[in-house]
């Protein structure tokens, strides 16, 4: 089997947590199928979208990262991405890159960047697109993806097309992927052995970041340090043999920046706040009392629809997923679509007056009282103690 | 100027009883209250604003809402009293794994209309992957923007300005039209409210009908159960062929649905009083700081 892998607008600081989760969407083929070609693609160093803080060592850390991959040939072919250029302008070169080198599998890494892009060359390419895909059954000659449907009320599994087939994963770090990262850095099944030494340090990808960012010592990607199972090929020419590519579309403008939420997704403790709350003022307090915990603070896409919080705190399938070791909610009722950011979560604190509300049934623990006299009682008490 | 806004009317999931989600593979939604999808509620909003904002400029703007398949008459007759000056539904059948077909028919509806901008929502629907306006934009070979949150258009130099979601950032691009541009989490979120004067007077338009050629044999299937055709809808008179996006043949294929939802093993958290419950809160918090 041949296989494609294409990363965009890979940042510095999430390139270790987007490789990791690509690991679980690739572990099931990796274990069912032998791949004979394995090619990377690197659309960087993040000038695509101009305001990405990318670098050479996020491309060390993804050289690191297929070096440990199992397959017979390896390849890292990377492009140097001029500015505003749109994924419309960039899909000729990818639609040319996918001829010149067709694959079985195309993998799209979990980036915004890379949604965009995957949809848009599969749009042009005529190939199935699946995103939000929690897992894989890879057994020839059938490819089945199984992916949330119906607002995370449940699963679909879906049939692929061996050649004809874009994969994303979940964006968000979905579910699904946790399990199969939580076994690889154990040990148990998975990533574990087919990377091994790497799944030894945790997830393993922060030890080949880190052996790999050091190794990143270079001006330009053509003298990189690359392991020596691996092809470094520049394939910009694919690019600047197309019309599109000299037909700039886009011009950027300013940069904003997000306001800072913290590292929501990854924070171990974490507290969300939902409709219940009722007032932003109580939304405020409730902002307050994470602060004084230490917790991050998210909410849930009513709260964010209200203006009581920025879009980039909403907890859900329109937003973040969750793996904190304790998160409680607040006045949330528990619609599915939340739910699904929560289903990492090792344990889960609902308050709610409400003891029917939804969020009970994944709860591991719950009480029922109204939220905002819980908040006041714990900004009475005093911590650290 | 003419802008179109491609939308989609969804059941209402929260409003399913909670146990029909336990027989997936015969879910019926006839009863659920239809709504706007999310995004798209966002996308007409966002439109509006923009023709808002255009006409104080004093341009003349065509407003145009469009959709695939059908849904209540009221969801229809409410874009027109929310300012839209055009409200069409494409026949023929729309189905959430079909994001070529649904394509093809705006495709074919959009070459005809000839609109500066496409507006349309991020992910729509039951099992979207956000592949329409891809294909639309694509089919079309119009620039597209993602995750668009806020839209400016300069009429004379046929230039958008779009502030776009990036990973850690908001990014101000200007692209020049025509361009297909898809809503995310905007700071346009839900459907202006409307007077009840706006409400009667749309009450009295028509929705238009437009049935693409080679697509209309699928009418009868078009309308979800339960659905009811929009007050004083009226076929359209003529059919346009449709040149669907390169290559856009395959769609989804299911091969069935699951619900593992993990059944609940909830333990109260019980005390006298919201301090005592707190309290025992606070132990929870101490864990994980020790750890």
């Amino acid at each position: 089997m041949r296989m494609n892998i294409v990363f965009a607008g890979l940042e510095r600081d999430k390139s270790n947590d987007v490789l990791r989760r690509m690991n679980g969407l690739l572990a099931p083929f990796f274990r069912a199928i032998e791949v004979l070609q394995l090619r990377c693609l690197y659309i960087g160093p993040g000038a695509w979208d101009g305001a990405v803080d990318c670098d050479k060592s996020a491309t060390a850390a993804m050289c690191g990262w297929l070096s440990a991959l199992p397959a017979r040939e390896k390849a890292l072919d990377w492009v140097d991405t001029e500015e505003n250029i749109l994924p419309g302008d960039y899909c000729e070169g990818l639609c040319a890159y996918f001829d010149m080198y067709p694959a079985d599998v195309i993998v799209f890494a979990p980036t915004l960047s890379g949604k965009q892009l995957g949809r848009f060359a599969a749009a042009k390419k005529g190939f199935i697109c699946y995103t939000e895909v929690r897992s894989v059954d890879a057994v020839l000659p059938v490819l089945k993806v199984r992916r949330k449907v119906y607002s995370a009320h449940g699963d679909g599994v879906f049939r692929g097309v061996y050649g004809k087939t874009v994969l994303i994963g979940a964006a968000a770090g979905g579910s699904g992927m946790a399990e199969l990262i939580g076994d690889a850095a154990a040990g148990g099944s998975g990533m574990a052995e087919l990377i091994g030494d790497a799944a030894a340090g945790g997830s393993g990808m922060a030890e080949l970041f880190g052996h790999a960012a050091a190794d990143s010592c270079m001006s330009e990607p053509d003298i990189f340090a690359a392991p020596a199972n691996i092809y470094i090929n520049n394939v910009a020419a694919l690019w600047q043999n197309t019309e599109q590519m000299r037909r700039v579309f886009c011009r950027q403008l300013s940069v904003i920046p997000k306001p800072a939420v913290g590292n929501l997704t990854e924070a171990p403790l974490v507290f969300v706040g939902g409709k219940g709350m009722k007032t932003k003022e109580n939304f405020m307090r409730l902002e307050a009392l994470a602060r004084k915990f230490g917790a991050a603070c998210g909410c849930t896409r009513p709260a964010a629809l209200g203006g009581w919080a920025d879009y980039s705190r909403v907890v859900g399938i329109s937003g973040g997923s969750l793996r904190a070791e304790l998160c409680i909610t607040f006045g949330v009722s528990g619609a599915a679509p939340f739910l699904y950011g929560v289903e990492n979560v090792r344990h889960l604190v609902a308050v709610n007056k409400d003891d029917r509300a939804p969020v009970f049934s994944r709860a591991d623990e719950g009480i029922v009282e109204d939220c905002i006299k819980i908040i006041e009682a714990m900004e009475g008490f005093k911590w650290p103690i | 100027m003419r802008m179109v806004v491609c939308f989609k009317i969804v059941a209402d999931f929260e409003d399913v009883i909670p146990t029909d989600w336990d027989h997936m593979e015969a879910l019926d939604f006839s009863y659920v209250k239809k709504i706007y999808g999310c995004y798209d509620e966002a996308a007409l909003e966002t439109a509006l604003r923009l023709k808002d904002e255009l006409v104080a400029a004093g341009e003349n703007v065509r407003s145009v809402a469009v959709t695939v398949g059908g849904g209540p008459g009221v969801l229809f007759t409410g874009l027109y009293a929310a300012g839209f000056d055009d409200v069409v539904r494409i026949e023929g059948s729309d189905s959430e794994f079909a994001p070529g077909r649904t394509a093809a028919m705006l495709i074919g509806f959009l070459k005809e209309e000839q609109p500066e901008l496409v507006f349309t929502g991020q992910t729509v629907g039951a099992c979207d992957s956000g592949m329409v306006p891809a294909l639309v934009a694509a089919g079309l070979g119009y620039g597209w923007l993602d995750a668009v949150t806020e839209v400016h258009f300069n009429p004379q130099e046929k230039q958008v300005e779009a502030v776009c979601e990036e990973e850690h950032f908001l990014v101000n691009r200007a692209l020049m039209a025509p361009a297909v541009l898809t809503v995310g989490n905007g700071t346009a979120s839900a459907l202006r409210m409307f007077s009840l004067k706006a409400r009667m007077a749309a009450n009295k338009k028509m929705v238009r009908f437009w049935t693409a050629e080679g697509f209309a044999d699928d009418t009868a299937a078009s309308a979800a159960p339960g659905a009811v055709p929009a007050t004083g809808a009226v076929p359209a008179p003529g059919a346009v062929s449709v040149t669907p996006a390169p290559g856009a043949v395959l769609d989804y294929m299911a091969d069935g649905f699951y619900n593992e939802i993990k059944a609940g093993s909830c333990q109260w958290i019980l005390g006298d009083d919201a301090p005592a419950k707190a309290k025992q809160l606070l132990e929870r918090i101490k864990e994980v700081a020790r750890k």
